[in-house]
């Protein structure tokens, strides 16, 4: 198994030097929070290049160019397009987060300090919360996750979440291509608020 | 107060930010923060439903450099005061929450099709004679072929002409004791010492210059209209000897404030100057 070449999380330091492409929109927002001095939650975003290589090494490439080339604005609606959607749904959820990215996720939580901790695991699409589209509540967070078996499961849920019928007729509206969109997630200490908004 | 950080940071003093917070009981933490997509568009009534047209024209060669959030706040008193003041003066309404100007990527650009349009519906100048005074590379928009100045809004575009000429005239006739007075605030506000002031009080020397630039400028916008008939003259005479098919001169930032010595260039030779 190869090992990581250590690209694939990034700290917020990292998120704001790699762009919206690699630590999508959420991440890399949070990275320039860090950047100018605002107080953002411990943790990093588990890049890009991570949502790439477990659809790779899953085989699910070509269901989802299938997918990208069949379902329009127009047809989203179907019965038979939000089967499709749920088959692969079901197959990401199945599918193995490879080692050499729960090897990275594990030792860099530990360095963060919230491995054992209560953390927020949320989605950070690459075309989200930019100027054009905010992709807002499009896509699943998950809150009070702890332990790494259920940080990989919710991270799972995340890719999973890019293929609701929900989030592509989104995307179908808003003319962003499923090429476009990668799936970036943010990974970040609950804080225990007495207060929020 | 932190929200309006994020807004200054994030979002360029420009776009609003929609931010999540948590407070722990010592510290607030930032949880998320994007922009706001979903806000309503500000502009004239008449051309509510056209494309908007951006351009750095002008802009880019009065103020060349990258500028900060706080350097586009001082200047906010001197080129937004300078635009509105040319149609308030006149008595042409701006619409609530318009905004001529905004930062892009730290590059002031202008909203140059409802510009254009202020122009036109207010003293009935052509955008097609608009376009090359002001400079850059736009489209003109589309305001039909009738004659401005008839009808009850003709009417109404001459009287705001005549209105703003008779301002020229007033600004020129007061000219030595506006610059009298500018001088006079600068001189009450220069000094030493700055870097022993406590915040606040920076702060509040900081806006009373805004001030002084407002105040200057709302007379500036007709101080400088002294120059701009013979100047349009001028250029409309050197294009007979230059062949730029009625297009732009290169005119140096503040050629046109008079004062200064005008060195003008066909576009067609400063073109080599672009980058």
């Amino acid at each position: 198994m190869k090992k990581s070449d250590g690209g694939l999380f990034l700290s917020w330091p990292e998120a704001f030097q790699a762009g919206a492409g690699t630590a999508g929109g959420k991440g890399w927002n949070l990275g320039r929070l860090d950047r100018y001095g605002f107080r953002v939650p411990a943790g990093g975003v588990l890049g890009a290049g991570a949502y790439q290589s477990f659809i790779e090494e899953n085989g699910l490439l070509e269901e989802i160019s299938g997918i990208s080339e069949s379902v329009s604005a127009d047809n989203i609606g179907e019965k038979k397009v939000e089967e499709t959607l749920a088959l692969l749904r079901e197959k990401i959820m199945a599918g193995y987060i490879p080692l050499n990215i729960r090897e990275e996720l594990d030792s860099r939580l530990k360095t963060a300090g919230i491995l054992d901790k209560p953390v927020a695991v949320r989605s950070s699409a690459s075309a989200e919360d930019s100027g054009g589209a905010s992709f807002a509540g499009i896509h699943d967070s998950f809150l009070n996750v702890r332990g790494i078996n259920n940080i990989c499961s919710a991270v799972k849920e995340c890719y999973a979440s890019l293929w609701t019928p929900r989030a592509v007729a989104y995307r179908r509206k808003m003319n962003v291509s499923d090429e476009e969109m990668s799936q970036a997630v943010v990974i970040m200490k609950m804080v225990e608020a007495r207060a929020a908004g | 107060m932190l929200l309006e950080r994020v807004f200054e940071s994030l979002g360029e003093c420009e776009e609003h930010q929609d931010v999540e917070w948590a407070f722990d009981g010592q510290d607030f933490f930032l949880l998320q923060a994007r922009p706001v997509t979903a806000l309503p568009v500000y502009t004239f009534e008449a051309i509510k439903n056209k494309t908007q047209v951006w351009s750095n024209g002008n802009y880019r060669e009065a103020i060349p450099m990258v500028i900060s959030p706080l350097h586009r706040r001082v200047m906010k008193n001197a080129i937004d005061t300078i635009q509105f003041a040319s149609f308030s003066r006149p008595g042409y309404p701006i619409p609530e929450g318009f905004q001529f100007s905004r930062l892009v990527n730290g590059r002031l650009y202008c909203d140059i099709g409802a510009l254009l349009w202020a122009y036109y519906d207010s003293t009935g100048a052509l955008p097609s004679q608009f376009n090359p005074f002001w400079g850059g590379h736009q489209p003109d928009i589309d305001v039909g072929d009738a004659d401005p100045f008839i009808g009850e809004a003709g009417q109404e575009r001459q009287r705001r002409a005549m209105k703003g000429g008779a301002l020229i005239m007033e600004a020129a006739a007061g000219a030595t004791g506006t610059f009298a007075e500018l001088k006079a605030s600068v001189a009450s506000l220069v000094g030493t010492g700055y870097d022993q002031l406590p915040y606040n009080d920076f702060i509040e020397k900081y806006d009373q210059l805004g001030q002084i630039i407002k105040a200057y400028c709302e007379k500036f916008t007709f101080l400088g209209g002294i120059a701009t008939l013979p100047l349009m003259m001028l250029l409309q005479k050197l294009a007979g000897y230059f062949e730029t098919g009625g297009r732009s001169f290169c005119l140096p930032p503040g050629g046109e404030t008079g004062g200064r010595s005008f060195c003008l260039l066909p576009a067609k030779i400063a073109k080599f100057g672009e980058p």
